[in-house]
């Protein structure tokens, strides 16, 4: 074959393939070289990796010895805070002043006198005690950093990090490197109910974070030797709940101190009780219910009241006094006489604390059913039948009594006199003297008692006051009256003449020449006739004004002189003046008037006497009228002046016009007669304005009807409880009575066609307008300033630091919370809301678990859960001051003047105390380590012990090293209670013990 | 033909001599290495700063479950449990619950003591498996262990393993120490430190040390001397006590171990808990003997010579015996041969060395060392 012999390629091919395999093995090696080199570079930057997360992983093992410290350091302020510090008062201020350093430059009070000088308020504290955390952690932190970041115990990868500590005295020399910052956060509880709990906003400090800036690491080459110096910045949020412990424990503290929920809860709840005893009272049931406010239901209410508060704050409580609480729910009994098997819970306890445990609890706040467990077992349920019958049945005899009996026993007072007694006990002496008016519960060494004394539980009814009827007017009455009647029976009359020239003339005439007077004699009336009827004596006038016209003559004789000639002198006419006597005849017209004024225009007929009424309340009588006052009139003046004034032998009063005998004559008596002309049936206690009076009084007692529809309370079957509920009832009273006047006034019966019938039934009528103002201002008159004033006194005679005003509004604050408290459980989860959201749950653990003031075994020694050893520690003082004694304070007519009366009483309470220990628990999140159950909660915990800064200061002594003291939490609160019962009945208050007298104070303490 | 065929060989011998260059991939398994080394960290260093949203685990539940209580029941009995028993944590890091589980284990010879928080190793191994099994995925298997060993090479301590055994092969490592919590041992109160301070400090070494430094003694009396002083120390230190007192650390740990049990049983599960026992248990068994029992039996099974008939006094004493024995043979097998090398180091460097005692504190204090553990992962491809 031709390809197989050629062979000119060969040599190239050899070449070229020679070539091939010398450039592929260059380029392989190359690659390959290459690739090494890459790798080379890959793998250089691992032990920089390996030093970054060697110093990374110290970063954040030092970031945990921080958190680790501070735990620690919580821990142990948890368990010993400071809640007090006076540095200036213990044996080595200088620790103190340190913490107390709140500008943190090392200067310190009084130099520096923005920092405190006592360390007292909460945000003082609070400040305080993380400046002392701050510095407890440094010292651990310090132990921390020299146990694992010293001596080159924290290596890896060929290098080891150590703290720089030159001084040899800790990494970190000053408490104020570490910064604390709070992070709050909302917290949302499961159950909340605003009023009962004081605090400002649901902002809440949770944790705290802490970060320490500039901490300088060494790293060391282990090979080489070299050290590098870098700096870090560390912050750990503190996985502690201390800070909401804290701020939550005071939130408690607040809530239950003074002016507070557990005041307003006590009060609201106590006043339910008082009420209810109260009635038992008044229903006889004096020896079911000795003292209405007794300390031993006090007791139980406040328990029930720091448990209730603590739930609603805490959503938790501590669940072995939710045990005892239930347990001792015998302490509610109350009555005078207390048995065993009144008191101790002994059938069935186990069962009961089973039930407890098992099931949710509701707490006992159905005070209608605890309510009657206060007069002992046995007695209970008649207690209940009673308390619910009387509300049905006084509630009938409140109407009664409202509508017929006080309003028409008002009217009465203001008609009738009585005879009020009172009675009063000297304290000092005992003696018993009456008073005829009432002179309020106590004056000078007299305070208000029985006609038989104080009662007791043997004599136990006894009368306030004692008033007798007396069947005479009173004088603001007759006074009325009388002046009424001197008003409307009065009128003025005058006469009055008027004169008009008829004619004038002389004869002879004088009309023509020169005339002049010389004189005249007087005028002689020479005629006088009337042109119109007249009147005589003993008639009276048809109507008034009344006029008469006369026509007088009169004429003078007059000397006058004329200018003539009386002769002539050479025919020259020789004048002179010529006597002449000339007659003047003049003849004028007269109206004589009988005026009337200044009397009541609007009585029909007054001038007229008339038979008037004939139907009930009235006879039929007859009024005078003003009818005796005319005919005196007419017949003493005006008849008199009028007959001188046209008598032609007098010729008196020629062109005299003018009024005469003006005179204004009251109470229908003229000139200086002794009494009103015909008033006697208006007059007197038999007299028809009384009558009329009396008439109105029986149409109030028939109005009771109209008056028991009004009470708000009657229809809801509760009883009056405060003073406001008493004067609603006023105004209501009020506006009904103001609804009804007209008909008591009844004006159509002296009225006809818009005028009075007769003065006499104006009389009557404005006396009854009178009337019903009368009792309408009674109504008006409130007396509720006067009884508070009564109860603010007696408040002051027990330093009470509180008014009848604060408890009334404290009372409506609170009322209407009390309902929204339902069911409890131990634990409930609240959520915190911030920039993650997380859930709490709380645990409470108290000393005592139940404060009793007996300090009694509840199991009647079968089982000791008290711990009477730690009495010392803790305090329980429960006092109730019954402030108007056994008696109560009535509220009577007529002094003061109200339609509701009523009795009321009311008591002054006072309750303080402490745990002995508080402890509260972070139930949900136990971050601190515990050697044996792996972690615990943080706990803040308050009882009362001076407090050391072991931690930091070691090796001081004791004293040496104090810094403050912690407190216990306690609680305190006075207020008062209110009992307001029907009237009829006395007493309503303590009676127990006997002899004791009032005040009955009863007052209880242990503890220190 | 021969040159073609000739050419062609060549060809194949160029590509044979080029495909490997080509096709290795030794920068992308390099590569490839050098992540997963740093992932090793990585996740490691994610342990100890990632945190669990919640945990919890209870305390005691073989003692629950012996009484017969229903923890599932509402009212106060759930709550109370719960509160006395359940323990919960939140914004805690992994390496936090690590540690505070190793150190409340009490694992002595291999036996573990405290039987109380069986339940929370179980949770946090569980929680733990959750979150390593996230970030491995399904390529690699891991192995995480964590050592809590105060005193080296004795068995004493607390331990945790989640994970798969590691193989043979190519396994990537990552180790850190990480801070205990506070205890007993960390926060010094219990321990001896100032007796060992002052026994370190006293005039016979100082003297020895000064004279051996200046030849006034031979390197081997020097010697004889340091190790007779460093066996003493230990044995005074680990089980010995000082000053006749009971102060050794055998001493402190199991006096305050029996102390917090005996005190838990009445602070803890006492008023509350028998009270609860007594209203609602089935068993008719008090809460506080049967822990008293389970822990008798607890110890009995680790101590042959302890019956259940024993007081806790008796108890104590016999298992303080007992672990004394246990000590002087691990003092006298693994101690001494430390004890040799620390010697010779410093006879070996005595012309630098300036303080005899801070250094044999130094030493003393890496061996016992009760303030860290050491966390160690280890993952590997599938």
């Amino acid at each position: 074959m031709r390809f197989l012999n050629d062979e000119k390629g060969r040599v190239p091919f050899a070449v070229l393939g020679v070539f091939l395999i010398i450039g592929s093995a260059i380029t392989s090696g190359i690659i390959t070289n290459l690739e090494r080199e890459n790798t080379k570079e890959i793998t250089l930057p691992l032990e920089d990796y390996s030093v970054k997360y060697l110093i990374r992983c110290a970063e954040a093992d030092i970031e945990r010895a921080l958190a680790y410290s501070f735990l620690e350091a919580l821990d142990y302020l948890g368990k010993n805070p400071v809640l007090y510090s006076d540095p200036s008062k213990l044996p080595n201020p200088k620790i103190a002043r340190d913490y107390a350093d709140f500008n943190e430059n090392k200067i310190y009070y009084p130099m520096d006198e923005n920092d405190p000088d006592i360390i007292d308020e909460y945000w003082e504290i609070v400040k305080f005690n993380q400046n002392w955390a701050r510095n407890m952690a440094r010292v651990i932190f310090n132990k921390y950093l020299n146990a694992t970041f010293k001596n080159n115990l924290y290596q890896n990868a060929g290098y080891t990090i150590n703290i720089v500590d030159p001084e040899h005295n800790g990494a970190i020399d000053d408490w104020r490197d570490i910064k604390l910052e709070s992070i709050n956060m909302e917290l949302e509880r499961a159950h909340q109910v605003d009023l009962l709990i004081s605090e400002d906003n649901r902002d809440y400090p949770v944790y705290w974070k802490a970060s320490l800036n500039n901490f300088k690491i060494e790293i060391c080459d282990l090979k080489s030797n070299e050290k590098f110096l870098h700096t870090i910045n560390i912050s750990i949020l503190i996985p502690s709940r201390l800070p909401l412990l804290i701020a939550l424990t005071e939130t408690y503290q607040r809530s239950i101190n003074g002016i507070s929920p557990l005041m307003g809860l006590i009060t609201v709840i106590g006043e339910i009780y008082t009420e209810a005893r109260s009635l038992l009272q008044y229903a006889n049931r004096y020896d079911w219910v000795a003292n209405i406010v007794d300390d031993r239901w006090l007791q139980y209410l406040t328990n029930l009241g720091l448990i209730t508060i603590q739930y609603l704050v805490f959503n938790s409580v501590d669940p072995l006094t939710l045990i005892y609480l239930i347990l001792n729910i015998n302490d509610l009994v109350s009555k005078k006489d207390v048995t065993d098997v009144d008191k101790y819970v002994t059938e069935n306890a186990e069962d009961l604390i089973k039930e407890q445990l098992l099931n949710l609890v509701s707490l006992p706040f159905t005070a209608d059913e605890n309510v009657f467990k206060t007069v002992g077992k046995e007695n209970e349920e008649g207690a209940k039948e009673t308390v619910n019958n009387l509300e049905e049945k006084v509630d009938e005899s409140i109407r009664k009594e409202k509508g017929r009996v006080a309003i028409a026993d008002v009217a009465r007072d203001i008609l009738w006199k009585s005879e009020t007694k009172y009675y009063y006990m000297n304290e000092k002496t005992g003696e018993i003297k009456s008073e005829d008016e009432f002179k309020g519960y106590k004056h000078g060494d007299y305070r208000l008692t029985t006609q038989n004394g104080d009662p007791t539980p043997e004599h136990l009814v006894g009368d306030v006051y004692t008033k007798g009827p007396l069947d005479e007017l009173t004088e603001n009455v007759q006074t009325e009256i009388l002046e009424k009647v001197r008003e409307i029976y009065s009128s003025s009359f005058s006469t009055s003449i008027e004169r008009e020239e008829i004619s004038d003339y002389y004869s002879p005439s004088i009309s023509q020449g020169k005339w002049r007077y010389l004189s005249s004699e007087k005028w002689d009336l020479i005629d006088s006739n009337a042109q119109t009827t007249i009147l005589q004596r003993g008639e009276l006038p048809s109507s008034l004004p009344y006029s008469e016209v006369w026509k007088l003559n009169w004429k003078r004789e007059e000397k006058w002189q004329h200018y003539e000639i009386v002769g002539y002198i050479n025919e020259t006419p020789i004048y002179d003046w010529v006597d002449y006597s000339i007659t003047h005849f003049y003849t004028e017209r007269v109206v004589f008037t009988l005026n009337a004024f200044n009397y009541d225009s609007n009585i029909n007929g007054i001038f007229r006497g008339k038979d008037v009424f004939g139907s009930s309340p009235h006879d039929l009588v007859h009024d005078d009228n003003l009818e005796h006052l005319l005919h005196k009139y007419v017949n003493d003046n005006f008849t008199r002046i009028r007959d001188e004034f046209i008598d032609i032998s007098l010729d008196k009063g020629k062109g005299k016009r003018g009024i005469y005998d003006e005179v204004t004559w009251k109470n229908n008596t003229a000139w200086d007669e002794m009494q009103g002309y015909g008033l006697s049936w208006l007059l007197g206690k038999d007299g028809e304005v009384v009558n009329a009076l009396k008439e109105i009084i029986e149409l109030i007692e028939k109005d009771n009807e109209i008056y028991s529809d009004i009470s708000t309370f009657s229809s809801e079957g509760k009883m009056v409880s405060t003073l406001d509920d008493i004067e609603k009832e006023r105004e209501l009273l009020l506006q009904k009575f103001i609804e009804n006047e007209e008909r008591y006034i009844r004006g159509d019966y002296y009225m006809e066609n818009g005028e009075y019938k007769s003065a006499g039934a104006e009389v009557i009528l404005k006396m009854r307008e009178w009337f019903v103002k009368r009792i309408e201002e009674a109504l008006s008159q409130s007396k509720k300033n006067e009884i508070e004033d009564e109860i603010n006194n007696r408040l002051k005679d027990y330093n009470a630091n509180f008014d009848y005003n604060s408890y009334e509004n404290n009372k409506k604050k609170y009322e209407g919370s009390v309902s929204q408290i339902g069911a409890i459980q131990f634990g409930q989860k609240m959520n915190l809301k911030g920039d993650w959201m997380e859930s709490i749950s709380l645990a409470i653990s108290a000393t005592p678990d139940y404060f009793k003031a007996a300090g009694e075994n509840f199991l009647g020694g079968k089982k000791n859960y008290n711990d009477i050893a730690k009495e010392e520690n803790w305090q329980f003082n429960v006092k109730n001051i019954c402030l108007f004694g056994p008696t109560g304070l009535p509220i009577l007519p007529p002094t003061p003047l109200t339609p509701w009366i009523v009795t009321i009483n009311s008591w002054y309470i006072h309750v303080d105390g402490h745990w002995g220990e508080f402890k509260v628990l972070d139930g949900n999140d136990e971050t601190i380590a515990d050697s044996l159950f792996g972690h615990k909660a943080a706990m803040y915990c308050r009882y009362e012990s001076f407090i050391y800064d072991d931690v930091c200061h070691p090796s001081l002594p004791s004293e040496d090293k104090r810094i403050g003291r912690c407190e216990r939490l306690n609680f305190g609160f006075s207020t008062m209670s209110l009992g307001i019962v029907p009237p009829g009945k006395l007493p309503i208050g303590d009676l127990w013990p006997v002899g004791s007298g009032a005040p009955i104070l009863e007052e209880h303490g242990v503890g220190n | 033909m021969q040159d073609a065929i000739l050419f062609c060989l060549m060809v194949s011998i160029s590509g044979a001599i080029l495909m490997p260059a080509f096709t290795s991939d030794i920068s992308k398994e390099t590569y490839v290495e050098k992540e997963n080394e740093e992932k090793a960290y990585e996740i490691l260093h994610q342990l100890m700063v990632c945190k669990v949203n919640k945990f919890s685990h209870l305390n005691g539940e073989r003692v629950i479950s012996s009484l017969g209580i229903d923890t599932q029941q509402e009212g106060l009995l759930t709550s109370i449990i719960d509160n006395l028993l359940m323990r919960e944590q939140l914004h805690r890091t992994y390496a936090d619950l690590c540690v505070e589980c190793v150190a409340c284990q009490f694992k002595i010879l291999g036996y573990r003591v405290n039987i109380l928080t069986q339940n929370f190793t179980e949770m946090l191994r569980l929680e733990l498996k959750k979150f390593l099994d996230e970030r491995c995925g399904t390529h690699y298997k891991y192995n995480f262990t964590i050592v809590w060993n105060p005193i080296v090479g004795f068995d004493f301590g607390g331990d945790l393993s989640v994970g798969d055994p590691i193989p043979q092969g190519d396994v990537y490592v990552a180790a850190a120490y990480v801070t205990m919590p506070p205890s007993l041992f960390t926060t010094g109160i219990g321990f001896p430190l100032q007796s060992i301070k002052d026994y370190v400090y006293n005039e016979e070494i100082k003297n020895g040390f000064y004279e051996a430094k200046n030849g006034m003694i031979s390197e081997e009396d020097f010697k004889e001397i340091l190790r007779n002083f460093l066996i003493d120390l230990i044995n005074k230190v680990i089980w010995e006590g000082f000053d006749g007192q009971e102060n050794s650390l055998v001493d402190i740990v199991i006096d305050y171990l029996f102390e917090k049990l005996k005190n838990s049983i009445q602070d803890v599960f006492g008023e509350a808990l028998n009270m609860v026992n007594d209203a609602i248990s089935k068993t008719g068994n008090d809460f506080s003997s049967l822990t008293d029992k389970l822990i008798k039996e607890s110890f009995a099974t680790l101590i042959s010579s302890i019956s259940l008939s024993d007081t806790f006094t008796e108890i104590i004493e016999k298992t303080k015996e007992y672990i004394k024995e246990k000590v002087k043979d691990f003092i006298k097998n693994v101690i001494e041969e430390k004890i040799q090398a620390m010697v010779s180091s410093i006879v070996k460097n005595i012309h630098e060395i300036t303080d005899i005692g801070t250094e044999i504190l130094n030493w003393l204090f890496q061996q016992i060392n009760f303030c860290r553990a050491k966390m160690v992962l280890a993952i590997w491809e599938v």
